[in-house]
């Protein structure tokens, strides 16, 4: 009765298998040549390890389908069920079949591209072994699951699918899943020639078994009844109603692939913490006495702390500061540099901080501004407020500056006036004026601006407006801040800050008084 | 329309709706999870959703995929189509009208997720952006619905074999990926995914790709046409259906053999183009146009095996001459390098392959992979030692796969200059003369006065090989590990490599955060081995400033079509013969130039100034409006390798009349 049912197996389907054991070892041995002259390719053998992985599902899909799922779908099965012998025979027989045809397909395959490579792999007996062991390992994995997608019937695609995004989401999130089996077997496949790959053969074999009991459980139980049910065809609900759902699934397995958090620190760098503000010193030079970088740490940290205090900005969101000393870095010039973190937000920059040549006052309020750019994502940089945010980091580094270095800051200013003009419309088109000015020039322009409001205003008023506007604090990278912004724009706060006065008012006045002073001189 | 043709409309929307209605949910739930992913308010069109074009187009495939696959054969499966054919409507409106819809359903995916973006961007926008670009969105919106159209014919004409598709399209999907590696001209038009290509700045003119439409409308034609008549055929017999499926076979066929021809004509006009161009510099006895590579096939040799205790080298007989010196000093190569990394003994066990028998890709002087060398086999009079340099460079790519147990390549993009590095590193510490060591150290020099090297960039490699010179992660990685030894001592690249393969290792790390957190497992700081490489470049620029700076950087060119070929003109100072007079003998200004910005190295192309300040080169390669260019120089023996700038895009503008 068996071979009467292997017969029947090769009646019905035999041309396709046929078909499948031509077009197998051929269109994978295409793969290998396509692999291989992309560049990326370890020659024809590690090319197949490609094709197997891309390809080979493919082939043996569509085995699977024919043996299983054709059978139920046509309910042909039940002709067979009417016949005297066990249900349990029929599905050893396809199981069978498909495992030995898919072991072929997979092996002569590894046969047909060793004889094909011109003599170019240095197949040894034992590599050759290795090969084929592992193809033949795989190939079955993969009929034996494609047997189960087939007893699921119409929920195959849908449970493939899950699996799918299961896979992508584990990998995403770190776990390696080229290194468990049967994913394993293929990492080296055509490459390893010495080491048999027992421990991951074993295990693929051990899946595949379980994967073949769990074949025979569902097509035993009930008397079938559970299988042919399900190989009956969804309807147009079911499948939009699993649509949804896997799409729902998806996005939700989406939300859990957030990298893994990298671990900062700067090693033997100078620690302060002054007033919740901490603050990390490198040197660079690694031999020489730290004694001024500790000073310099503790005024630093007071220093920001300070302004700190003045923006009203909380311990809670104030992230840590790591500075890196590079001594080239000239003109008292900060680079900040983005990172990553767990536990909040740091904020990296570089600068030359014991130049003779640059204040504290610089230094402290180019590190306020990259704090800045920290806690709000960069959203700091949003037109409506990077003149703002410019022109009170300026303000701060020439608050306390000599005549000289004002007298200079004011002759930038004047030439930048005299090449490039100001109007009103630059301070609400703010971004062109920069690209325009140049991005290393224009924050002199925005320190007249802030100078301007304070003589307008007062100091009380900038303050008012630095918390209402620079200050603001984005908890995270999503809509929320983009809302607030929404229903407190920083026209809102500028006016409330001014007690009346818009943007475009404050904008006339500035203007005109830049003007003013670009006619003085 | 007539009422009967619409009524098939009518109907076949009434079978997609539930689809429809799927993907309108799917869209809202989308339009929620936007929310929670991005700031809506800084989210703009031309970064943000063109950047992300690739992925859409995947994504527009598998949408007409899932919505045309199943249209056409579920009606005679079901037993619908019987009934159709009593009704008085012909099988082409019913396959029309399908086509229609599908198409429909497909393109307003693509619409309304731009609008979505579109109205993103409308609260993003600054005054630094430039005004509504409504001619590249129409260009942009036309070209995706061209792309569902050409999907879906494709579909249809599959479908008829059913489960068998995803077989020819997984066979159409390889076709076109060999021959765009093998650099079969004309390759490029038949990729329908790279049919949309972005202009570089948001203001440039989105030019058509007239030609590759052209092309894969007649092919998206041709599927359709295919399509309809499969669907169309009736079988009134066996024998009409066995005639049926001849005739089928016969048609596939027909379009098989025309699409062959036709690219053997394509290919043998390109043939004969590169000789032309040959000819044409040597008629204006200039250097020889520098052609594209062509793999030095050995082919018909017999192939032969030599073993030493760590190694088996295939080659081809012919070479044994050059070979067999490699073999006799193949494991003391292999020992002074695992000595350095600090092999144990358990991992030096074991063959590694080396395959000299075939031919590499350009520039390649070898290839690792696990347990496996490809090389160049040396030429006759090539000397041994760079042989052995070479191998010594290979065998410690092999090692640190070792060591790491393959770690490094999980996340290659991020640690590629590091590999590169610590190879070249090992390559000219142990293998090659001191005087060797000059060329990559002028070659980084130049490179570094054009402000090509930011560290930050080269642990991306994708942002860097975008950018810059992708072989430049070769002196930049050994100067970093030069720095890491330097500070840290002979140890360093070791402790690196332990520090990478420790089991408590994060493994989704990339670019400086993995760099970050590989230093600190190995104890080192991260920002003393910059601070080393920064000064040591420094150093470089200021030992080498008088020879730098007689080469000028070009960052600017034009280019046109003109007979067939391209003609790329560089913006050159004014002082361009004085610049020419001052060079350094045998120096040559030369250019690269790619047809997209992921393209291999094996899609690239290379061409020299002529006398009339122009690089040409074959328009077969760079069918595409806009291509990438690299402009810089050989130095007539200063470098080894030409020292290019960064890549700028060019717009090819159409042939002079």
């Amino acid at each position: 009765m068996t071979g009467m049912l292997f017969k029947k197996e090769c009646r019905q389907h035999g041309i396709w298998f046929i078909l499948l054991a031509v077009t197998t070892p051929l269109l994978l041995r295409f793969v290998s040549a396509a692999v291989n002259a992309s560049g990326g390719g370890g020659g024809v053998m590690a090319g197949l390890g490609t094709g197997f992985r891309v390809v080979l599902p493919i082939m043996i899909w569509i085995l699977a389908f024919l043996l299983i799922a054709v059978e139920f779908r046509q309910k042909t099965q039940l002709f067979l069920e009417g016949l005297p012998l066990p249900r349990w025979r029929m599905i050893a027989v396809k199981c069978g079949l498909g495992i030995v045809l898919s072991i072929i397909y997979a092996a002569g395959s590894v046969l047909f591209c060793w004889i094909t490579s011109g003599g170019t792999e240095a197949v040894t007996m034992q590599f050759l072994q290795i090969m084929l062991a592992t193809a033949a390992a795989w190939s079955a994995f993969l009929c034996s699951f494609f047997i189960v997608a087939g007893f699921l019937g119409r929920y195959r695609l849908a449970v493939c699918f899950v699996i799918f995004i299961v896979m992508i989401s584990l990998a995403n999130r770190g776990v390696p899943m080229g290194e468990f089996p049967p994913f394993a077997l293929l990492e080296r496949f055509g490459l390893e020639r010495e080491i048999w790959p027992k421990t991951d053969l074993v295990w693929t074999w051990a899946i595949t078994a379980g994967l073949l009991g769990l074949s025979f459980t569902m097509g035993l139980t009930k008397e079938g009844s559970v299988a042919a049910m399900m190989g009956e065809k969804m309807s147009y609900r079911e499948k939009i109603t699993i649509g949804g759902a896997l799409f729902l699934f998806m996005t939700f397995m989406g939300n859990f692939t957030s990298p893994a958090p990298e671990p900062f620190e700067l090693p033997g760098a100078v620690a302060e913490e002054i007033d919740g503000v901490q603050l990390f010193l490198s040197p660079e030079n690694v031999a020489r006495a730290v004694d001024q970088d500790v000073a310099f740490a503790s005024k630093l940290a007071a220093k920001v702390g300070g302004i700190r205090d003045w923006l009203a900005i909380s311990d809670t969101h104030f992230p840590p500061i790591y500075i890196v000393e590079r001594t080239d870095l000239e003109d008292g010039e900060v680079i900040g540099e983005d990172v990553d973190v767990e536990a909040g937000r740091v904020v990296l920059a570089f600068a030359n901080y014991l130049d003779d040549s640059v204040s504290l006052d610089s230094v402290a309020s180019k590190i306020m501004l990259e704090v800045l750019h920290v806690r709000s994502i960069d959203r700091i940089k949003k037109e409506d407020r990077w003149w703002i945010a410019m022109g009170l980091q300026q303000w701060l580094e020439f608050k306390n500056a000599s005549s000289e270095e004002l007298a200079e800051q004011e002759k930038r200013v004047g030439e930048i006036v005299s090449e490039h003009g100001f109007s009103p419309e630059n301070v609400t088109d703010w971004k062109a004026f920069e690209e325009l000015v140049g991005e290393d020039e224009v924050p002199a322009i925005a320190w007249t601006g802030v100078l301007k409001f304070v003589d307008e205003y007062g100091e009380e008023a900038l303050q008012n407006l630095a918390q209402n506007t620079v200050a603001r604090y984005a908890a995270g990278k999503d809509n929320r801040a983009s809302i607030y912004d929404f229903f407190h724009p920083i026209s809102k706060a500028f006016r409330k800050a001014t007690g009346g006065d818009t943007v475009a008012d404050f904008s006339e006045k500035w203007a005109a008084n830049i003007e003013g002073s670009a006619q003085t001189k | 329309m007539t009422p009967a043709f619409r009524a098939l409309i009518d109907k076949e929307w009434r079978g997609l709706r539930p689809i429809a209605v799927l993907i309108a949910v799917l869209f809202i739930f989308g339009l929620f999870y936007a929310q929670a992913s991005d700031f809506l308010d800084q989210y703009t069109l031309w970064e943000d959703y063109f950047d992300n074009l690739e992925t859409s187009t995947v994504m527009n495939f598998i949408f007409c995929a899932i919505i045309s696959l199943g249209l056409l054969v579920r009606e005679k499966d079901e037993g619908t189509l019987m009934y159709l054919d009593g009704l008085p409507v012909r099988r082409s409106s019913i396959y029309l009208a399908k086509w229609l819809v599908a198409v429909f359903l497909g393109g307003i995916i693509d619409v309304m997720f731009f609008v979505e973006c579109f109205i993103y961007d409308a609260f993003s926008r600054e005054s630094d952006m430039p005004g509504r670009q409504w001619h590249s969105y129409g260009v942009y919106l036309g070209l995706h619905i061209f792309q569902t159209m050409f999907f879906v014919s494709l579909m249809f004409c599959l479908s008829f074999l059913r489960r068998w598709a995803f077989l020819i399209i997984g066979a159409l999907f390889w076709a076109v990926f060999w021959m765009k590696s093998s650099q079969v001209p004309f390759a490029e038009w038949l990729d329908p995914f790279s049919l949309v290509q972005v202009p570089e700045k948001e203001d440039e003119r989105w030019i058509i790709p007239w030609g590759h439409l052209g092309f894969l409308g007649a092919v998206g034609l041709g599927f359709w046409l295919v399509g309809l008549f499969t669907f169309t055929v009736r079988f009134d017999s066996i024998r009409q259906a066995r005639g049926s499926c001849l005739a089928k076979g016969a048609g596939v066929l027909a379009i098989f053999l025309i699409v062959i021809v036709w690219m053997g004509f394509m290919i043998t006009s390109a043939v004969m183009q590169e000789d032309e161009l040959i000819e044409e510099a040597a008629a204006a006895a200039e250097e020889t146009y520098t052609e594209k590579f062509t793999p030095q096939l050995s082919g018909g040799n017999a192939i032969a095996t030599e073993s030493s205790e760590k190694f088996q080298f295939i080659f081809r007989e012919k070479s044994r001459k050059q070979v067999q010196p490699l073999v006799d000093k193949s494991d003391a190569t292999f020992a002074t390098v695992a000595d350095f990394l600090k092999v144990d003994q358990d991992a030096r066990d074991g063959r590694i392959v080396v395959d000299l028998s075939n031919p590499l890709g350009d520039h390649n002087a070898g290839r690792a992979h696990w347990q496996k060398i490809r090389m160049v086999p040396p030429g006759p009079k090539q000397p041994v030692a760079k042989g052995v340099a070479v191998l010594g460079h290979e065998i410690t790519h092999v090692l640190i796969d070792q060591i790491t147990d393959n770690r490094l390549t999980e996340d290659f993009g991020s640690v590629r200059w590091f590999h590169e590095g610590l190879a070249s590193y090992v390559e000219f510490r142990f293998f090659e003369k001191p005087e060797a060591r000059a060329d990559y150290e002028h070659w980084i020099a130049l490179a570094s006065t054009w402000d090509e090297i930011d560290f930050a960039e080269v642990v991306d490699n994708t942002e860097f090989t975008e950018l810059h010179d992708s072989f430049l992660v070769y002196p930049i990685g050994r100067l970093w590990v030069k720095a890491a030894v330097n500070v840290y001592g002979d140890d360093a690249p070791t402790k690196l490599l332990t520090a990478f393969a420790r089991p408590d290792a994060p493994r989704n790390l990339d670019g400086l955060a993995r760099w970050r957190d590989v230093c600190l497992a190995a104890d080192f700081d991260l920002e003393r081995i910059r601070s080393r490489f920064r000064t040591r470049l420094k150093e470089l620029r200021d030992t080498h400033a008088e020879v730098c700076e007689k080469y000028t950087e070009i960052t600017e060119a034009s280019a046109i079509r003109d007979d067939g070929k391209i003609v790329i003109s560089p913006e050159l100072p004014e002082n361009w013969d004085e610049v020419v007079k001052n060079l350094p003998e045998k120096s040559k200004l030369m250019c690269r130039v790619r047809p997209e910005t992921d393209s291999e190295p094996a899609q690239w192309r290379y061409a020299k100034l002529n006398k009339k300040n122009e690089f040409r080169l074959s328009g077969f390669d760079f069918l595409k409006p806009q291509i990438g260019v690299q402009i810089g120089w050989e130095t007539g023996g200063w470098t080894e390798m030409p020292v290019l700038g960064e890549w700028i895009t060019v717009t090819v503008e159409a042939e002079k009349q």
